[in-house]
């Protein structure tokens, strides 16, 4: 991993997301729909003159190509522009909804990891197995349900009939945390604020599960078949021939092997997880950047729409580096 | 590999045939709709409006799995809205592998500057998640069967792409390439003669494993609004127009949901059993 | 391996003991579950509904309404016409600021020249300004008497001052726009806490409170501490959490769902008249309808009745013609009712004894009311269906005159019919996508701006709806009222028609 491959990676990438750029501003000065009219709402007491002199304080009535290398422009400041709904600066929308949406894919990471990891590779060793059994068709259920519906399932369940868990939400207020960094379980445990700690889990439980199923379904199954190929080389044979323990052998050396497709894997599906938090934060009522950029699309809000494809399409680029590093980290054989 | 031999080794592994079954059963239901459907799946009594499947309180036989908010018969429109999911789910993915092995075979056999261009492409797309970038792209084609399509074929298309550049980058280098080039023969003819019924296993099992995830992606759409427009049913359209009423007529949300589940599950099993079936000549490709 | 999964279920279990239920809906604590977050909490910088009835309860205005929408002092205690582009207006003392300050007619001038000259707010001009349309700016006249100057007479003024807050000038010129928009600082009966966007507006009890308008009992400081504004999107999360007790008062519910809310124990259903017309419009200017025979026609085959009575469950009111009941000058004329016979009848006398084909426009949301009106027309022998758009692109094809029947619908949040009859139906207007051009009635809306005497300006409202009932630019339809579910410990709360959810005077009873 030498100096001069990351700045390689990086270079890389550049044209990658300013073609991401171009292609949002493209696609959204192409929809039809004015922002502002939008705005102003249909029924409402405006003049054609009054909308057309908004339009123009926002500098919507220049050239498209002015706008868009202003726009540019303003990115490499870290100027997003102005949401034409909200009119508060983009990055600010954008930095105060990150920490939930983040919060909640990560946790949904943390989550179907725990589960997927160590049954993927139960089922490995114990092939066959009512484990087993039931591990495939979960995963196979995994990437089979729709989330909008497995997430509306789980309210019914959890939320109405049960009634243990929240329906909507977040958190509740009350509990006085302190907004330090907005992660809500960081900031309990930095505070020891516990019944904080509690409540933000409770909230974060069914949107993670819905969110993270499909994850978690992939992952226990490239973790299974990678570690049934790993279990059956000759070198796992010889360790247990020189008479090393099972457990010694599928915790140290197995699994070391097996876990490089399966980092691969999850590093490479984050973007579905991004792309799946637009409908979880839609169904759980969760204010992340999911259901702000739906609202953006359909309000024609193109800064605040940008804005957060921009920033969608810098983690993926983002996790797809670290994914690479992962790689490279836990296979010494790669070398760059 | 001749069809008896392949048709032997798919048929061993159970699930597979499981999935078989299930297509074939969406298949029959979207093709046969007008005839298996009891009611008109988009006309509904106003006075029926949220009745509830049939065994229980408030039921009636006419409508098994109960009404939606119009009056509308739910199984009827869960028949007929296979008739979406299943051609939405076919044409997106033919398209898109069309297009993207074609573009695949290309950059992988070209290499160079060619294939730096397209794997940049390739990539920006990549990096989109995937509805928003179809979220945004039916914004401005607007709702629609032909839209929904485009869109999703837009952004499915690379998924081929991908495996299939791999295929050929490994596939060009075999010795039956070499051999054609020194008979003289042209790109072309490699491209199409040679590399392609080669890397055929490959296509065949990245487009029915994709098949069930645009089936998912079309609902999703649907679910948010966009896509086919009513009156039509799908099953999306059917859970979001049901969403509303989840807690107590949860019967308008639940059987088409289950339909999507049922479809994608015996489709992606299916593909799976495709995939093993194939897999003395398959390299293992990412999904 | 075993190890990780026993980790991960006491995770999950830890976290469901910990949680545990916090009372808070207890006490002295009032939630009300919106559905829709705000979009900013600058009260001169936005253009939403659902913004203005958070920010009510930390700002007040000049005026406010009841609940039966009558305009009545808030900030200001009496004014004057001075002459018709000079409004004064005479303001309370001893107002407090929830810093402290006092609130004098330097705030109100800053609050109207923020509104209504170009480029105050970041430099960019107040999308609010068209809500104050002839009036240019404001003048100190001495610490509590401010002058409000216009272009032209605005007879509706008053109606359409309470949609304005006042801010505190010396408070924006401190922090900034950009600061006021996150941390509001008014004269109301709330004062901010914190925000979570997308999630919830927390506010606490202003105690130094000046009582608010002597027309809205009781007067004084707030009844309860905190309000807690709760953003829950999904319908029927908002109605689970209400049964569930976690908030109080939510919006929106749709009347297919109210049936859960009556039910249980520990909620209720509240309505009133909203502020929405439905209708739907026929293009005057081109096709089949320019013919009035026709469209009186439509007029009888539509039975709103039954409309009101499945998709709204009786929750409405059918209006004769565009003015909701609740309106200044609503002219109770007769509507016309359904009457299929007579329908076929004038369509036959118009020349169209088989009649026609024609597709109705709609927007998602309304699409199945398209399909019953399509239903009824088809029983006339019109061949209609339904095509659902997207707005923005159907809007500029209505604009060309080139559709045929609207499923429209229009707010008019002031109850003045400056807010709805103008748009709609004056000549050129931009909400009249009719087409309907008719110099009478346009003289008739000058006549009601000009003069700001509610009489004569209720007078021309009436004779102008005349002529459209005789006209039937549109086919009448209805007014819906707002449906709201309300926890059983909340009192002295009653819904207004302008979607307004004060707080100010409202108690909870455990």
């Amino acid at each position: 991993m030498t100096f001069s491959y990351i700045v390689r990676r990086i270079l890389q990438t550049l044209p990658v997301l300013i073609g991401i750029t171009f292609i949002v501003f493209l696609i959204m000065h192409l929809t039809p729909g004015d922002p502002v009219e939008i705005m102003m709402g249909r029924g409402s007491v405006v003049t054609t003159e009054q909308i057309e002199q908004i339009r123009h304080e926002l500098g919507l009535d220049r050239p498209l190509y002015i706008q868009y290398f202003s726009f540019l422009g303003g990115v490499l400041h870290g100027d997003f522009g102005r949401s034409i709904l909200q009119r508060a600066p983009v990055m600010h929308l954008i930095a105060d909804r990150l920490p939930a949406t983040f919060e909640l894919t990560i946790f949904s990471i943390i989550i179907s990891l725990i589960i997927a990891i160590p049954v993927g590779v139960i089922s490995s060793v114990k092939r066959y197995s009512l484990l087993d059994h039931i591990g495939t068709v979960s995963a196979l259920a995994g990437v089979s349900m729709p989330s909008f519906w497995l997430g509306l399932l789980l309210i019914i369940v959890f939320s109405v009939k049960l009634k243990i868990l929240p329906v909507t939400g977040r958190a509740n207020y009350g509990y006085g945390l302190a907004p330090i960094t907005n992660f809500l379980l960081i900031d309990a445990v930095i505070t020891g604020n516990w019944g904080a700690l509690g409540d933000a889990i409770r909230h974060l439980l069914l949107p993670a599960i819905t969110l993270g199923s499909y994850m978690a379904a992939l992952t226990m199954r490239v973790t299974r078949s990678s570690m049934l190929e790993v279990l059956s080389r000759d070198y796992i044979r010889t360790a247990l021939a020189k008479g090393l323990s099972h457990k010694v052998v599928i915790l140290k050396h197995a699994m070391r092997n097996a876990l490089v497709p399966t980092v691969t894997v999850v590093t490479l599906n984050i973007g579905i997880l991004l792309g799946g938090n637009m409908i979880v934060e839609s169904v759980f009522g969760w204010p992340g950047l999911g259901r702000l950029v739906i609202n953006a699309v359909y309000t024609r809000d193109y800064p605040l729409v940008q804005g957060v494809v921009l920033i969608y399409a810098l983690t993926y680029v983002v996790m797809n580096f670290i994914a690479d590093l992962l790689y490279a980290a836990l296979n010494p054989k790669v070398r760059f | 590999m001749e069809f008896k031999r392949f048709w032997k080794l798919y048929r061993k592994n159970r699930a597979a045939v499981i999935g078989l079954i299930l297509t074939i059963f969406f298949l029959v239901m979207a093709i046969f709709a007008p005839f298996i459907a009891p009611q008109d799946p988009n006309t509904g009594k106003l006075t029926e409006r949220l009745s509830p499947p049939f065994w229980m309180e408030g039921g009636s036989r006419r409508h098994l799995f109960g009404t939606d908010s119009l009056g509308r018969d739910i199984l009827s429109r869960v028949i007929y809205g296979s008739r979406i999911s299943i051609l939405i789910g076919v044409v997106v993915v033919s398209v898109a592998t069309i297009t993207g092995v074609m573009i695949g075979l290309v950059s992988g056999y070209f290499g160079g500057k060619v294939d730096a261009i397209i794997q940049r492409i390739v990539d920006t797309l990549l990096a989109f998640p995937y509805l928003i970038f179809a979220l945004a792209i039916m914004s401005v084609l607007g709702p629609g069967l032909k839209n929904i399509i485009l869109a999703l074929v837009y952004k499915e298309w690379v998924t081929p792409c991908r495996v299939i550049r791999g295929d050929t980058l490994v596939a060009k280098e075999e010795n039956y390439v070499e051999a054609a080039r020194a008979m003289g023969a042209s790109n072309w003819h490699i491209l199409i003669r040679s590399l392609l019924p080669n890397v055929m296993a490959s296509v065949i099992v990245v487009a029915s494993l994709r098949i069930g995830w645009v089936v998912l992606m079309e609902a999703s759409l649907s679910f948010l609004g966009l896509g086919v427009q009513p009156p039509t049913a799908t099953w999306g359209g059917m859970v979001a127009g049901g969403r509303d009423y989840i807690f107590q007529s949860w019967w308008i949300t639940a059987f088409p949901g289950i339909a999507i589940f049922l479809l994608v599950m015996g489709v992606n099993l299916m593909g799976e059993g495709l995939r093993d079936a194939f897999d003395p000549k398959l390299t293992r490709g990412k999904k | 391996m075993k190890r990780m999964l026993v980790v991960a279920i006491s995770i999950l279990v830890s976290g469901l003991l910990l949680g545990g239920v916090l009372g808070w809906a207890a006490g002295d604590t009032l939630v009300i579950g919106i559905h829709q977050d705000v979009t900013t909490l600058d009260p001169g910088n936005h253009r939403d509904r659902e913004t203005e009835t958070v920010i009510r309860n930390m700002y007040d205005g000049l005026v406010t309404r009841t609940t039966d929408m009558v305009v009545v002092p808030q900030l200001a205690e009496s004014w004057e016409v001075v002459s018709p582009t000079e409004w004064v207006f005479h303001l309370r003392e001893g107002v407090k600021w929830h810093d402290g300050e006092l609130f004098t007619a330097e705030d109100v001038k800053f609050t109207i020249d923020r509104l209504v000259k170009e480029g105050m707010i970041n430099g960019l001009t107040s999308p609010r300004k068209s809500l104050l349309d002839p009036v240019n700016g404001a003048e100190v006249i001495d610490t509590y008497t401010v002058k409000l100057t216009l272009d032209a007479p605005m007879g509706h003024l008053l109606a359409f001052l309470p949609f304005q807050e006042m801010v505190a000038k010396h408070y924006v010129e401190e922090v900034g726009d950009d600061y006021l928009a996150e941390h509001p600082m008014g004269t109301g009966p709330f004062k901010f806490v914190l925000r979570d966007k997308g999630a919830q507006i927390v506010m606490e009890r202003f105690d130094d409170y000046y009582g608010g308008s002597p027309d809205i009992l009781p007067v004084g400081p707030a009844q309860v501490k905190t309000v807690i504004f709760k953003v829950i999107p999904e319908t029927s999360s908002r109605i689970a959490a209400l049964l569930a007790g976690e908030v109080d008062i939510i919006e929106k519910v749709p009347t297919d769902l109210m049936g859960q809310i009556e039910a249980s124990s520990n909620a209720t259903i509240t309505t009133c008249n909203g502020t929405r017309s439905y209708f739907v419009e026929l293009n005057c200017s081109n096709g089949v309808f320019t013919d009035k025979k026709v469209r009186q026609a439509m007029n009888y085959a539509i039975d709103m009745q039954e409309i009101v009575a499945t998709f709204y469950s009786g929750l409405g009111a059918v209006i004769p013609t565009i003015l909701s009941p609740n309106a200044i000058g609503y002219a109770d004329l007769d509507p016309y009712g359904y009457d299929p016979n007579k329908a076929k009848e004038m369509l036959a006398e118009a020349g169209y004894p088989n009649g026609f084909s024609v597709v109705i426009d709609t927007e998602d949301f309304s699409k199945n009311v398209a399909q019953a009106y399509a239903q009824m027309l088809r029983e006339v022998g019109i061949n209609a269906s339904v095509q659902v758009w997207e707005w923005s692109i159907l809007k500029p094809e209505l604009l060309a005159g080139k559709r045929q029947i609207l499923l429209a619908d229009w707010g008019n949040g002031s109850m003045d019919p400056q807010g709805i009859f103008v748009p709609k139906l004056g000549t050129g207007a931009r909400g009249n996508y009719t087409g309907y051009s008719n110099k009478t009635l346009d003289l008739l809306f000058s006549l009601s701006q000009i003069t700001s005497d509610l009489t004569e300006r209720e007078e021309c409202f009436i004779q102008g709806q005349e002529i459209i009932y005789e006209d039937c630019p549109m086919v009448w339809g209805y007014v819906t009222k707002e449906v709201y579910g309300v926890s059983k410990r909340v009192q002295n709360w009653t819904p207004s028609p302008d979607s307004r959810i004060n707080l100010q005077d409202v108690s909870v009873s455990d």
